[in-house]
């Protein structure tokens, strides 16, 4: 009936040291210096998950949710690095109730900025290239460039192309519909992609919802499934980042893409630079770290070589192989 | 605080001994606050709720007539959409399709059960039934998308994402809720009956069909609502499995985003900002309330029935006797017609052979799925598990990859979970059990802390998330992320406390209090003791279903650290969330690690199962009143 007390002193002993556990555990609190919280753009997740790896003079958490939680993550102090894969707008600043004039066309402000009482001045670097590769099924022999404008066609409900044959300067491809598969309209890419070949808001696929069903459209979040999809389809295209498809390069073509009236270019590590469809990625920091934090330290070794030669084996392209000016002009102001 | 001073409050106090009676008084003021803490939390998140889809409707892009009656749902781009009916068809398409599947399972494995079944045969499939409900959803999640979806694709032509594979998995983890309370409904059936009906010559079969399952109905339609909304609740495998596409689709073969993964993509940030997240309150608002009512729909039933022994006068009573004589009429009949005729009676043991056989593979069904996919897990598993992933960090390598900061960081949030839950669910317990009148705000407090039980995952995380991290800045860490499961497991805890309070009898009590001891010494040195093999077994299982929590840390865990946390205010990865990311991950190799990563956190909670039941049963074996 009743408890003996060496059991009841086993029982209170457990909870006690679990209690007392955790207490200890919270009493090294983790106002480290030597820890940083990075968070954002699922794009530039997984470079900052490999630079976080690599990298030893500092204990970095790295998590996603998307460029806009990364900023206003930033602005509100929670992180100490933002990940983006866009610049900075206006409405970012206007969401935590700043100053929304201070943003300049390039995605820097030009003074700092009061969010909650304390003042924060989002400062861009560029820490890599993102490129997009629009990919067809290796049977396809009609096919090996695109230009914007056949793009345009294809992809949006402007004047569009139903059959492979219909596309402009494609009239020997065959008469089959046209089975697109892309990221769905909550991913970055899409946004990306249509901004770029200068789809309007309402002409894009997925938002101009095609009643009369004639093209044969099937976005998806999940860039497995697009690759899956063209695989096993004759008549697919589709697209994605140049990360998922230097893992998957001898299960689809990629194509050259060329902006207007220019020569069209392969999607390569080596012509990213006149490559049309591809983007800076960012990482957003509070005004210039000062030399010798750890901020600072961390983001010297991301453009150092030794932190950009980790870039190419997780799909995107060094900043040096599209602007070596930038690069050192980076460097430089960081004190290096 | 006005309850505090009930006349029998009066009673209690020693004029000779004022400081005891401050003392009593100031523990049965903490423990009323631990009681109202639940009404606290519960008003915070209908009240984040409500005032998140009043922004969203009153906002520019919100429009309540658009967001009940409009048919596309599309939350980003430059002219967004919002209207819920996609989202709300997907829901009862997953939802309500694996509440269908679910029902004659459940039901005939509960006739089983109780009709057929011998005490050796109930002893070994209920507790495995009840594993079957202790397995995290991220790991029925896993399986679903790789194991059953290409089934759905290759032979039925299915979509890479598809709600019927949703539907299915989702469907083995309502049969355990239905299962347990029906068999409770069926065994609870007043022997009499029974006992008459078959002295009447009718087959076991025709009794349980025509007179128990009749008049255990109610016990049997409350656990149908309370798995229905269990179902309608789920978030990880409909965002990993049916998609996040919203379709306004009939179709299980197609893809369609539930409200729960609509909710879920927002966690995971693959929603732009502004009014798409806006609109997730709206979701949140509307997922609440439907699960709401349909739980309090089951719980009216089932209370209705369990309270029809005590108040004979109840016209819930009166309905199941006229539905009794109504299947007395039947088995009447079935006698009068068939009665002597040795072909006829050959023909009713067939069909009662018929039903037991049905029944018996209706119970050995899920228990088959609960082996298939634990040999499915460890096949793929295992080949990931090594010393380097028990002791490395989740490094973009494979082979270099492990979980070490991983587990870690689980079990602190499970530590600080139960630093946090079990104090305040104790004490809860206590106050409602021993200090409380039954009076109307106890009654109510009790309501509220039962309801917590009812809010879906997601919704705890997203509100929690609103709460911890926007509104007070606590930050992205163990202490946001253990307050929320804090919260998530109380339920449970004091549920379970109460019972154990409950098994204690009161002459303990009265003994002790004829020999002079208040209220809270009673308690202390004569209850508690008592009940706290009961309160440490009920604590460890909640825990272990809050450790395989995903849906609501998905806000707020970190994808990558390679170190685990060192304080309560540092970030933090956690199991479930690992394997879900892992489980997307576009390289094979991490998706074998995901399932290796399964495997740890299987093993895990199958220990703390294990200690929890080792409690309970050397408790009965000890106990000596």
């Amino acid at each position: 009936m009743r408890m003996r007390w060496n059991k009841k002193l086993t029982v209170v002993a457990v909870f006690g040291l679990l209690i007392a556990g955790t207490l200890v555990m919270s009493g090294c609190t983790g106002s480290d210096d030597n820890q940083l919280n990075q968070t954002g753009s699922s794009t530039v997740l997984p470079l900052a998950k490999a630079w976080a790896e690599e990298y030893d003079g500092a204990q970095i958490s790295v998590s996603g949710g998307g460029s806009s939680h990364g900023i206003s993550a930033l602005l509100k102090g929670e992180a100490d690095l933002a990940d983006a894969s866009r610049q900075l707008k206006p409405e970012d600043i206007e969401k935590v109730g700043g100053d929304p004039s201070k943003v300049t066309d390039n995605g820097t402000v030009t003074g700092p900025i009061k969010v909650n009482g304390r003042e924060v001045e989002p400062t861009k670097w560029v820490v890599a290239h993102d490129v997009l590769t629009v990919v067809v099924n290796n049977q396809n022999d009609w096919v090996d460039e695109l230009n914007y404008t056949q793009l345009y066609h294809i992809f949006t409900t402007d004047d569009t192309s139903i059959y492979w044959d219909d596309v402009s300067g494609l009239d020997d491809a065959p008469h089959k519909k046209i089975r697109i598969y892309a990221p769905d309209e909550a991913s970055g890419t899409y946004d990306y992609f249509f901004e770029s070949i200068g789809g309007l808001d309402n002409s894009r696929l997925g938002h101009d919802v095609d009643k009369d069903g004639k093209k044969d459209y099937h976005p998806s979040a999940d860039d497995n499934v697009i690759l899956d999809a063209i695989k096993n389809n004759e008549y697919a295209i589709g697209y994605f980042g140049y990360a998922y498809y230097k893992q998957n390069t001898e299960k689809v073509n990629a194509l050259s893409i060329a902006e207007e009236d220019e020569e069209a270019v392969p999607p390569t590590t080596e012509n990213v630079a006149d490559y049309p469809l591809s983007r800076p990625l960012h990482i957003y920091t509070d005004g210039v770290p000062e030399e010798g934090s750890t901020i600072n330290d961390y983001l010297r070794y991301v453009l150092s070589e030794e932190g950009q030669s980790i870039v190419p084996g997780v799909g995107y392209i060094k900043v040096g192989d599209v602007s070596p000016g930038l690069l050192q002009h980076q460097l430089d102001r960081l004190g290096g | 605080m006005v309850s505090l001073k009930s006349s029998s409050q009066k009673d209690d106090e020693n004029p000779f001994q004022k400081g005891r009676n401050i003392k009593e008084k100031l523990i049965r003021s903490v423990l009323f606050i631990f009681a109202s803490l639940a009404v606290i939390v519960s008003a915070l998140i209908i009240f984040t709720l409500l005032e998140g889809s009043f922004n969203f409707f009153l906002g520019p892009e919100g429009s309540m007539l658009e967001f009940f009656f409009g048919t596309n749902w599309m939350p980003s781009g430059g002219d967004p959409s919002f209207g819920v009916l996609p989202l709300l068809m997907a829901t009862l398409v997953v939802g309500g399709g694996a509440t269908l599947i679910a029902t004659p399972i459940g039901l005939a494995a509960s006739i089983y059960l109780a009709e057929f079944a011998g005490d050796k045969v109930r002893n070994i499939v209920k507790p495995l039934i009840e594993m079957l409900a202790g397995i995290p959803s991220i790991a029925l999640a896993y399986f679903a998308l790789f194991t059953i979806s290409p089934l759905f694709r290759v032979h039925f032509g299915a979509s890479y994402f598809n709600m019927a594979s949703a539907m299915i998995v989702i469907s083995i983890m309502v049969i355990p809720i239905i299962v347990s309370i029906s068999d409770d409904a069926i065994t609870a059936v007043s022997s009499e009956l029974e006992d008459g009906s078959l002295a009447l010559g009718t087959t076991r079969w025709e009794t349980t069909k025509n007179v128990i399952v009749p008049s255990a109905s109610s016990g049997i339609i409350g656990s149908v609502l309370l798995g229905l909304a269990r179902a309608v609740g789920e978030t990880m495998v409909a965002t990993l499995v049916a998609g996040s596409v919203a379709n306004l689709t009939f179709s299980p073969l197609e893809e369609g985003q539930t409200m729960t993964a609509y909710m879920a993509q927002v966690a995971k940030g693959d929603i732009p900002p502004g009014a798409a997240i806006q609109a997730a309150f709206a979701v949140g608002l509307l997922l609440f309330i439907i699960t709401y009512l349909i739980r309090l729909g089951g719980e009216l039933i089932t209370e209705h029935f369990t309270g029809g022994k005590e108040k004979k006068s109840h016209p819930f009573v009166r309905r199941a006797k006229e539905r009794l004589e109504r299947g007395w009429w039947r088995v009447k009949s079935i006698l009068s017609t068939e009665r002597d005729k040795v072909a006829a009676l050959k023909n009713r043991y067939r069909k009662q052979k018929m039903g037991k056989v049905i029944t018996f593979l209706c119970m050995i069904g899920p228990l088959l799925f609960l082996s298939y996919f634990i040999f499915n897990i460890l096949r793929k598993g295992l080949p990931g598990m090594s010393i380097t992933f028990l002791t490395s960090y989740p490094s973009r390598f494979p082979d270099k990859a492990g979980i070490f900061p991983v587990i870690m960081g689980s079990i602190y949030l499970i530590s600080l979970t139960m630093v946090i839950a079990v104090p305040i669910g104790v004490g809860a317990a206590i106050y409602l059990k021993e200090f409380a009148p039954d009076k109307f705000y106890s009654r109510f407090l009790r309501r509220i802390i039962h309801n917590l039980a009812g809010v879906p995952s997601i919704v705890f995380g997203f509100i929690g998330y609103i709460i911890l991290v926007e509104m007070f800045s606590v930050g992205g860490n163990l202490l946001s992320g253990s307050i929320i499961l804090a919260f998530m497991a109380l339920p449970i805890i004091e549920v379970s406390t109460e019972e154990a309070l409950e098994s204690v009898p009161d002459s303990f009590r009265d003994a002790a209090r004829g020999l002079g001891a208040t209220k809270w010494e009673t308690v202390k040195n004569n209850v508690l003791p008592n009940a706290l093999p009961g309160i440490m077994t009920g604590s460890i299982l909640s825990l272990s279903r809050a450790l395989g929590e995903t849906a609501p840390i998905l806000f707020i865990t970190t994808m990558f650290a390679k170190n685990p946390p060192g304080g309560i205010f540092d970030q933090f990865m956690a199991m479930p969330t690992m394997i879900f990311y892992w489980t997307t991950h576009m390289k094979e190799e991490f998706q074998v690690l995901a399932a290796t990563t399964i495997i740890v956190l299987l093993a895990i909670l199958l220990t703390m199962n294990g200690i929890a039941i080792y409690i309970r049963y050397r408790t009965q074996k000890r106990r000596r009143w």
